[in-house]
């Protein structure tokens, strides 16, 4: 990209302005392949979440049908098919954060989410560290034994895990028996992730720091951290992501209703005979919300360039 | 870091103490599913209550309804749990057998209590002649019919079904009647009106009785002849269709009043007559208040359920909460009196049938719903299919009772089986102390890197291996529902789950022309799930690399397509996965009426293993591809760019490029990504379950869901742990040999050897 600016420049010479250029260059980009990708991507993904937004701003429970369109031309039944709301109102979302005490879970959730993060992180950085640097007896194997942790299906560890938790090491009813569980299960991929990434950082320069006499500690902080950035952004964020939408163990290990996490409150809206959807659609919407900025907040680790600088392959 | 490690236990412990010390408190502990109005109506109840009873103040905690049987089978054996819990009725026969789950009330309450509900409420909270709990409120369908459309009600079914014939137009989406007509319970009043339900009056399992294949027939009249329902209802959908007065009747109960538009003038009637039968009989569910045996405050208790069913709180409870209560005097308040909707559910009520609480019942819902659900598709004969599942049944339940009677028995443990653990125990121990110079240099040696790995590896070993212990052994015994309180020693079984698993070699069933693949067969569930993980990982990690690299550059608004791109991980996929459920939908899906626009011809997307199959994968690919974008995005910022300079200098293609730079430096991060989301796609359960659940027929389950299916629809807990084993150690050898051709155990250049 880069390369081509620069050709361009030579062209075009001193006469273009700065704001031609940049009119030039975004219009390279939108007639690209590249661009046409993206934009069908986004399509295709927004599309279903069109239904959850128009549910959500519907102010009704369950969304409407698309209308019978057999009188209408081709352009009337297309337009059909996108779903818009009859009509605009806020009341899911007034009823979601009145009837029940919904910011007050997300206020929850979030703690629970950012101690997950941070001691699985904390957990799978050292772990991890040892993985990429070290080779030692029983190296393979527990790696190995890390991916089997992931082969059980949840469902059935329930009961032993309500049995560890609220009965041997007494956290029932408390955050930190929420947060140890999901920190673990969220362990096993940061752990290989993030082994993976040690992996491709290169040795001279803790090798050139060991020769200096820096400790293993002082490099692992100073140097290998700092140049995971970007890995240790996605674990982070997988492991929010892990504590944030579990919903089972969290309604079974609370018996307080003020500890609930966000995503039980939202259950509420769904029973056997019916379920509020709007409201469902609505809360889901806000639930998202600190996903979305927590993603934007992290971004800035996934630019491409920002490791290119700081070391050299 | 070993600081860290002992602060951290030290945080455990003193939190641990704290709890305990918590526990013990003088107040009366009541879980309830209510919510909205009914909710509000509960919680001003208990708050005068309180005011009244000072001394035993209770408690409520609402529970969602999604986890509420969980909550309760995980907390109640265990001692945990409250004091009185509110819940439907139709569980008690299981719950009884447990001995566990709920206490007998009679002896606590006086006979004035009692003498306040119907018999038929009753009977439905008492089994094999015990009272277990109050009814508190009932819910049970009617006819909610639109009064512009249907000026009076149907009196006799041939009327309703006449109404709904002139009343139907398919082409714009127009039907007569709808309800959830392959729902069980909603099938009820059908199966109910010719017979006696699935249990005869000796309370034998009879489905393929006449009563009941007559009622399937009806059913499959009405849906293939009449035709006047529409396709694969819910209850979104007839609640939908009601609003918009595209449905004229339908059969649902009061939890859908709310939900009918301002606009719709309707009004409620009591089913139809059949005529030479009785009326339409629907299910009532009861909901009860059940005391924990382990309460102990049982006279409080008991002072709560008598305050709750006074004729005072029903009162109130259907006035502010829009319940039917089972304190049936309540109806005589003139509020009540004056209110047709209520007093049409209140007369329901004289024909309506409680639920069988046998704890066979808890096995019917889902095999009866997909009987229903091929019968009305035209793909099977009421009469051939009710006594397949009437085979089917009566060997689950004789699973059970199997289980059951064996624990009853006393039993040893075999005698070699401690001698094993012994000899086991022995040798491990012999051989540390033989190695023990090696173990402690080997510790000396290597002490860093175990110290860094240490507080993982305690926590898994914790929180992970242990429950993973006890699945182990589960899957050793024969444990259910019924005898999971049975000793250990008595539940033992060995491999028996294991040899019936993998030796189920019963790939088809039926002979000659109606020879059909048995699709509960453990080996082409083995091979949908192949198919399913291998088509999804291919898919989705195909198209993020592709969505990765379009987005690793810049490019115009690259902010926001990473932003719209990661959205599906963003929004709770529950939601979500019912929104592409709802596109499919054969009738009044979006996907098919894009087709009718280009001309296309409607797809039953659910009626076919190949279809149906494709709902799933389009569902998954789409939750999946976002995360599996986000980590390639982290891996390619390792890749130096000076590499692709020197590369473009010396004149390679971006193919080239990509080949030789981008796919190998992307390998430490994509391996790891790619082994464990085989992983998780092959245990990937809400999305099947969410979306197609197995359709048509449980062709389309995969492992996992047929594990769920048989844990908690069937209950044989011990065999859902045997299949999940079987599970774990396929895919152990799946990544054994990933790992292998891979080299995913590689260090780092340049590791401390």
């Amino acid at each position: 990209m880069r390369q081509i600016l620069t050709q361009n420049q030579s062209a075009a010479g001193a006469l273009e302005s700065p704001r031609w250029r940049r009119l030039k260059s975004v219009l390279r980009d939108v007639f690209s392949w590249r661009f046409a990708l993206l934009v069908f991507a986004s399509l295709v993904v927004i599309y279903p979440l069109l239904w959850v937004v128009s549910l959500a701003f519907s102010g009704q429970q369950s969304l409407q049908l698309v209308q019978d369109t057999r009188d209408l031309g081709l352009w009337g039944q297309l337009a059909a098919l996108v779903p818009l709301p009859e009509q605009w109102s806020l009341q899911n979302f007034r009823a979601v954060l009145t009837e029940q005490p919904f910011m007050r879970w997300l206020l929850n959730s979030v703690v629970v989410a950012a101690g997950t993060t941070v001691i699985g992180l904390v957990l799978s950085c050292t772990a991890a560290y040892a993985f990429s640097r070290f080779r030692f007896p029983g190296r393979n194997r527990g790696l190995m034994l890390f991916l089997v942790s992931q082969m059980f299906p949840a469902v059935l560890m329930l009961i032993p895990l309500y049995v560890i938790v609220v009965q041997w090491l007494g956290l029932g009813n408390s955050w930190l028996g929420l947060i140890l569980v999901y920190a673990i299960t969220a362990l096993p991929f940061c752990v290989w992730m993030l082994k993976g990434y040690f992996d491709t950082l290169p040795f001279e320069i803790e090798e050139s720091a060991l020769l200096e006499g820096a400790s293993r500690l002082t490099i692992f902080y100073r140097i290998i951290l700092p140049l995971a950035r970007p890995a240790i952004a996605v674990t982070g964020l997988f492991s929010f992501m892990t504590a944030w939408n579990e919903f089972i163990l969290a309604s079974i290990f609370m018996d307080d209703e003020a500890l609930y996490t966000v995503p039980v409150g939202l259950r509420f809206f769904v029973s056997d005979y019916s379920s509020e959807w709007g409201y469902f659609a609505a809360g889901s919407i806000l639930v998202s919300v600190p996903v979305i900025l927590l993603f934007l907040a992290l971004q800035r680790f996934l630019v491409s360039g920002l490791s290119a600088g700081a070391v050299k392959g | 870091m070993a600081r860290l490690l002992a602060s951290l236990l030290g945080l455990l412990l003193a939190l641990g103490t704290l709890q305990a010390t918590a526990q013990e408190s003088r107040e009366l502990l009541l879980w309830h599913g209510y919510r909205g109005a009914e909710r509000q109506a509960l919680e001003s109840l208990l708050a005068d209550y309180n005011r009244l009873h000072p001394d035993v103040p209770v408690r409520a905690l609402a529970v969602p309804f999604g986890s509420f049987p969980d909550k309760l089978s995980a907390a109640l054996p265990r001692g945990q749990g409250p004091d009185l819990f509110i819940f439907a009725h139709d569980r008690i026969g299981g719950w009884s057998k447990t001995g566990q789950m709920i206490a007998p009330v009679a002896s606590l309450l006086s006979p004035e209590v009692l003498g306040r509900f119907p018999a038929n409420l009753l009977d439905a909270m008492t089994y094999e002649g015990q009272l277990y709990g109050l009814p508190l409120n009932f819910k049970s369908t009617a006819l909610i019919y639109n009064r512009a459309l249907v000026p009076a009600p149907p009196a006799t079914v041939s009327d309703m079904i006449g109404r709904a014939r002139q009343l139907t137009d398919r082409e714009r989406g127009r039907f007569g009647l709808a309800y959830s007509y392959t729902e069980p319970f909603f099938h009820g009043a059908l199966m109910n009106a010719f017979g006696t339900g699935p249990f005869n009056a000796s309370g034998e399992l009879a489905l393929d009785s006449e009563g009941n294949i007559r009622s399937l027939a009806l059913l499959e009249d009405w849906a293939r002849n009449e035709r006047v329902l529409p396709e694969e209802p819910n209850s979104t959908l007839v609640t939908n269709l009601f609003n918009q007065g595209r449905a004229a009747m339908v059969i649902s109960g009061p939890w859908m009043l709310g939900e009918i538009d301002p606009s719709i003038d309707y009004a409620v009637a009591p089913l139809p007559q059949l005529v030479g039968e009785r009326p339409l009989s629907p299910w009532v569910a009861v909901e009860g208040l059940f005391l924990s045996p382990w309460s102990k405050k049982q006279q409080s208790a008991a002072r709560l359920m008598d305050f709750l069913t006074s004729v005072p709180s029903a009162e109130r409870m259907a006035i502010e909460g829009g319940q039917l209560p089972a304190n049936l005097a309540a109806f005589d308040n003139p509020r009540l009196a004056g209110d047709p909707v209520a007093m049409a559910f209140r007369s329901q009520l004289d024909t309506a049938v409680p639920i069988p609480n046998h704890p066979a019942m808890t096995l019917l819902w889902k095999p009866l719903e997909t009987v229903l659900q091929k019968v009305v598709k035209g793909a099977a004969q009421p009469a051939a299919e009710l006594q397949r599942l009437q085979a089917q049944i009566a060997k689950d339940v004789a699973a059970l009772e199997e289980a059951q009677r064996r624990s009853e028995q006393p039993a040893d443990w075999p005698v070699w089986l401690p001698l094993m653990l012994l000899l086991a125990g022995l040798a491990v121990a012999m051989a540390l102390w033989r190695h023990r110079r090696n173990i402690a240099a080997g510790w000396r040696q290597h002490r860093t890197a175990y110290v860094y790995i240490l507080p993982a590896a305690l926590g898994m070993v914790l929180l992970v291996f242990f429950p993973l212990l006890y699945g182990l052994l589960l899957s050793f015994t024969d444990t259910t529902l019924l005898n999971e309180s049975a000793p250990l020693a008595s539940r033992w079984l060995g491999l028996d789950n294991y040899l019936s698993i993998l030796g189920d070699w019963n790939l088809f069933y039926g002979a000659g022309d109606q020879r059909s693949i048995n699709y509960d067969n453990f080996y082409w569930t083995l091979f949908m799930t192949i198919c399913w993980t291998a088509s999804n990982v291919v898919i989705s990690v195909g198209l993020a690399l592709l969505l990765a690299l379009a987005l690793n550059k810049p490019i115009f608004g690259r902010t926001w397509f990473r932003l719209i791109l990661i959205l599906p991980w963003a929004i709770p996929n529950y939601i979500t996965a019912l929104v592409w459920k709802g596109m499919f939908h054969p009738q009044f899906g979006v996907i098919n009426q894009a087709l009718q626009v280009f001309g296309f011809a409607p797809v039953a997307w659910f009626d076919s293993v190949g279809t149906s199959f494709f709902t799933g994968l389009v569902t998954n690919v789409w939750l999946s591809i976002p995360f599996m974008m986000v980590v390639i995005l982290g891996g390619l910022q390792s890749i130096p760019r000076e590499l692709y300079e020197a590369a473009k200098v010396e004149g390679a293609s971006r193919w080239t490029q990509f080949r030789s730079i981008t796919l190998p430096l992307l390998r430490p991060v994509l391996v790891p990504a790619v082994i464990l989301s085989v992983v998780w796609t092959f245990n990937m359960f809400n999305v099947i379950y969410l979306v197609s659940d197995g359709a048509p027929a449980g062709a389309n389950d995969i492992l996992i869901t047929k594990a769920f299916r048989i844990g908690f629809e069937k209950y044989q807990y011990a065999y859902a742990a045997a299949y999940s084993i079987v599970v774990l150690a396929l895919l152990f050898v799946y990544a054994l040999w990933q790992t292998r051709v891979s080299g995913a155990f590689e260090t780092g250049r340049g590791a401390v050897r």
